[in-house]
């Protein structure tokens, strides 16, 4: 399996930098600020550079499992129906924190692909601004070659979880304004 | 004499039936597609599809109205279309016969119809645990609207009825028996014949949902005693949006007719309409005329080929395919009726059938995950859904080959 070369980094659910190495499956929370300010954009930009280095659909698919390892995990507390994106075949519970103007979520899935693709999502969108959240496009799902979860036929929660992720983006947007 | 013999004996060759089938040749994801979604729906044969474009290309016109030269094209070949399959199924007349969107539409039609005449308040409606939801659902809407209830046949842990709770629920109260015929997501064959001998003892009609027997088992209405049976055209190798309602002429003349309109009157003013005889009563508007011919195509398709051959032939590969996959380390079977047909439910480990699901169709191999439309039944299981595969004759040995190595591979990267 062919990994990226660079180590792969991204915000955490408690606003920890954290980087991975993906060949020895370790990873460190590092406290820097340096890459907080990456944008949605950045972060997906970053994903599909990833993916890029993969020729075999299965390198690609091994990588998105072990993504899904490096989800942060929804606490149990939460992990109940009303958190549960329904989705046809694979569940998405989803979690969302606000903290000094930005969202934080965490979430889970009992289907290993699913986490992933979760993982994924969670990365580019966590600890961005409601307004960034809410406005987000999200191309990089297509850009890496699984269009099909955003799909109809699929119905898997992952499209029902980038519609509340946006939802909470929106609610605590409101919130923002009419506390100003 | 074994199996493989008769197959042998009846001159069976899947090379020479897969070249009828343009789609089974085609390539996914750069490798030769292994088609075992067939219980979605199955693939269509030259036959079919010709019949398709001919009757658009030379005779496309309105049944049962115009007194032109294509008109009465169109409608001859729609009347043979229900001769065809009528004669298919062993019905005593072909006015038996009503032509529906789908085995879907045709129980809706029941549940409605003989629910407005003959289901009232205290009443109860009789079906079983393993119903696909198109099997519930109207049985549901015309109890809450009757004030009857729904009652259910409880199943065992291989996936079989529980025929004893089904005599302790036969009662007066019961005005109606709908049940499977095979199961969508298990595979079993439920012992139709002793549930209608059973149901008529009571003098309690029975409904046979037979989306997931008809291309798999010969059907003879009248030996069965069937009441009535639906099933879909796109399941026996004809086109989607076409399908059959059999009834009994005793309760299809006894029923008020589903949906009012054009060709189910015989004569209309503001103030009365009476309707037209069977079949038309029940088949209101313009039918789907092209694909009731094709349903026809396909008819003489299977028939040409032989059921009992393809009965025969199917057997065998759920056999062989039930074998090798036994054989595949912490692989499960949901359902292990005795008696099955055309489809395997089966997870593997702790697996999410999604997951198998995805990877398998990377392996360029068609199946079905999730809960394959039975929500019900995959909640006894205790379980998200089960991996599907189901099968055809017109499917290989090689092709379970595939399958298993594609679960093999799938499996190391999933676990």
């Amino acid at each position: 399996m062919k990994l990226p070369k660079a180590d792969s980094s991204w915000l955490t659910a408690d606003g920890l930098f954290q980087t991975c190495n993906l060949e020895l499956a370790t990873c460190n929370y590092n406290p820097l600020t340096l890459h907080l300010h990456m944008t949605i954009k950045e972060q997906q930009e970053a994903i599909i550079e990833e993916f890029s280095f993969f020729t075999e659909w299965a390198e690609k698919y091994e990588y998105i499992i072990q993504l899904g390892k490096d989800l942060p995990l929804i606490d149990d507390a939460y992990k109940k129906d009303e958190n549960l994106i329904k989705g046809c075949q694979s569940k998405v519970w989803l979690h969302a924190d606000y903290k000094d103007g930005k969202v934080y979520f965490t979430a889970d899935s009992d289907a290993l692909i699913t986490k992933g693709l979760v993982s994924m999502v969670v990365r580019v969108l966590s600890g961005q601004t409601p307004e960034a959240i809410a406005n987000a496009e999200i191309y990089f799902i297509d850009a890496i070659g699984l269009k099909s979860h955003l799909s109809m036929t699929r119905s898997n929660g992952l499209l029902s979880m980038l519609k509340q992720m946006k939802m909470y983006g929106l609610a605590f947007q409101a919130k923002n304004d009419s506390d100003v | 004499m074994t199996k493989t013999d008769t197959i042998t004996e009846l001159n069976f060759d899947v090379e020479r039936i897969r070249k009828d089938f343009p789609i089974l040749q085609t390539k996914v994801y750069g490798k030769p597609l292994v088609y075992f979604d067939n219980a979605a729906t199955t693939q269509k044969p030259l036959q079919v599809l010709q019949t398709l474009e001919q009757y658009y290309t030379t005779y496309n016109s309105n049944v049962h109205r115009g007194v032109h030269y294509l008109s009465q094209q169109a409608t001859e070949a729609y009347e043979v279309a229900r001769r065809k399959v009528a004669g298919f199924i062993h019905a005593a007349g072909e006015h038996e016969v009503i032509f529906t969107k789908g085995t879907t539409d045709s129980i809706n039609l029941v549940a409605y119809s003989f629910g407005r005449k003959f289901i009232g308040k205290g009443d109860e409606v009789l079906i079983s645990a393993m119903e696909h939801h198109s099997n519930i659902v109207p049985w549901q809407l015309v109890c809450e609207e009757k004030g009857a209830t729904l009652k259910v046949i409880p199943i065992n842990e291989k996936g079989e009825l529980k025929m004893d709770e089904f005599d302790k629920l036969l009662t007066e109260k019961v005005k109606i028996v709908a049940v499977t015929y095979v199961s969508n997501s298990l595979g079993t064959v439920n012992p139709v014949e002793e549930i209608i001998a059973k149901a008529h003892a009571f003098h309690i009609p029975v409904l046979l949902d037979a989306a997931q027997a008809i291309q798999h088992i010969p059907m003879n209405v009248q030996e069965l005693d069937a009441d009535f049976i639906a099933f879909s055209g796109h399941k026996m190798y004809g086109p989607t949006g076409i399908g059959i309602l059999y009834g009994k002429e005793k309760w299809l003349n006894a029923m008020p007719p589903f949906e009012g309109g054009g060709d189910m009157i015989k004569n209309v003013t503001f103030e009365k309409t009476t309707y037209n005889e069977l079949p038309f009563k029940f088949e209101a508007g313009t039918p789907d005329i092209s694909g009731a011919i094709a349903l026809g195509a396909a008819v003489d398709y299977i028939q040409q080929t032989g059921i009992h051959t393809i009965q025969h032939a199917e057997e065998e590969l759920v056999a062989y395919a039930y074998e090798q996959l036994s054989a595949v380390p912490s692989l499960r079977f949901i359902g292990d009726a005795a008696h099955r047909a055309g489809a395997i439910s089966f997870l593997v480990g702790n697996i999410h059938p999604f997951d198998l699901g995805e990877l398998l169709d990377k392996y360029s191999i068609a199946v079905r995950t999730g809960h394959h439309c039975t929500q019900p039944l995959m909640e006894l299981f205790n379980i998200p859904g089960t991996v599907r595969a189901s099968f055809s004759f017109y499917n290989t040995k090689a092709e379970v080959d595939e399958l298993v190595k594609g679960i093999e591979k799938a499996r190391r990267i999933l676990e």
